[in-house]
């Protein structure tokens, strides 16, 4: 069940767990935003094992995910689950996705309108 | 997707057959320590909501202001969101905000292309949602208030909270109950309307009274 994840809020808090997850050189976040979208482009293998993160970034971005999903359904506080992910763009790992502008801005919000409306 | 695993992941919004992925578009839910952040996103979201976690230093530690509505004391601070898949083209999040003005370094990022946002206001302690409004009004970040009705709150009228905000006319005031997934998206679709009012150029247009 997904009961803890949506009592999280309520929760007293958590001390921060310590981290070491390496990662060669400071890869550059500055273009990942909480919605950013990345795809992973392999499957996690064998070798991914002794890397858990990695092998559940690889897992859970097998469709496109938003960073933010994925810091969270990894477990890792956001400003390390975007090194790790822009880690793994450069390695190649995953891939960044950007959505066709189908839409224009007025657009956007007729569509997200008649979409609220329809729920 | 139907495995076993713990961190099986609800599923993402699917890329439609031309492998186009949706737009995704961000909605904000502010207000003070509380006051139903996280009830609203959880009311509407198509996912139970996520939580992420961005580490606190210790400066900001022992000053928050909980003004008896709970003991709380962490060493992070939780960021809670939810999904709502509007259609193949559009996927709509909605990020509960930090509710203490001192999480600027947050809010900068959360706001940074959001649509717009709603400041949830609860009446026994309307100061709370004060940082909210400054903050939305200062970045021209379009918004509504909705007031949470909480049991045995006392139920003021829309325009007694408007003067006690001290926000223009143009704002739209919602009563509205956030465990209620119908009231809740009826504050969505207010907010969403108002967005397209103010994007108007009719309405920008009009002389100021």
């Amino acid at each position: 069940m997904d009961a803890d994840r949506s009592t999280v809020a309520h929760d007293p808090g958590r001390l921060v767990r310590p981290f070491a997850i390496g990662i060669d050189g400071t890869p550059a976040t500055a273009g990942l935003g909480l919605l950013s979208r990345v795809a992973a482009r392999r499957p996690p293998g064998p070798a991914d094992h002794l890397r858990p993160e990695r092998e559940s970034l690889l897992r859970l971005a097998a469709e496109p995910q938003s960073v933010a999903e994925l810091s969270a359904l990894v477990g890792l506080p956001l400003s390390v689950a975007k090194l790790l992910i822009a880690d793994m763009i450069e390695a190649g790992d995953l891939e960044p996705c950007t959505a066709e502008p189908q839409l224009s801005g007025d657009d956007v919000l007729q569509v997200l309108l008649d979409g609220l409306r329809a729920l | 997707m139907a495995s076993a695993d713990s961190d099986t992941t609800p599923a993402p919004p699917a890329a439609d057959p031309g492998g186009h992925i949706p737009l995704a578009v961000k909605i904000l839910v502010a207000g003070g320590f509380g006051v139903g952040k996280t009830t609203m996103v959880g009311s509407v979201s198509e996912i139970p909501p996520l939580s992420t976690e961005e580490v606190m230093t210790e400066a900001s530690m022992g000053v928050d202001d909980l003004g008896g509505v709970e003991e709380k004391s962490t060493t992070t601070v939780a960021l809670d969101f939810g999904r709502i898949t509007v259609n193949r083209q559009v996927v709509l999040y909605l990020f509960g905000t930090p509710g203490q003005g001192r999480f600027w370094f947050m809010w900068d990022e959360l706001a940074e292309g959001a649509l717009g946002a709603v400041v949830l206001a609860d009446t026994r302690r309307l100061d709370t949602c004060f940082p909210a409004v400054d903050f939305f009004e200062r970045r021209k970040i379009p918004f509504v208030v909705a007031v949470n009705r909480f049991d045995g709150a006392y139920a003021y009228e829309p325009e007694e909270v408007r003067e006690a905000v001290d926000v223009g006319p143009d704002v739209p005031i919602i009563l509205t109950d956030a465990r209620e997934r119908q009231e809740s998206k009826s504050v969505l679709l207010a907010l969403v309307e108002h967005v397209m009012r103010q994007r108007s150029p009719a309405v920008s247009a009009r002389p100021l009274p």
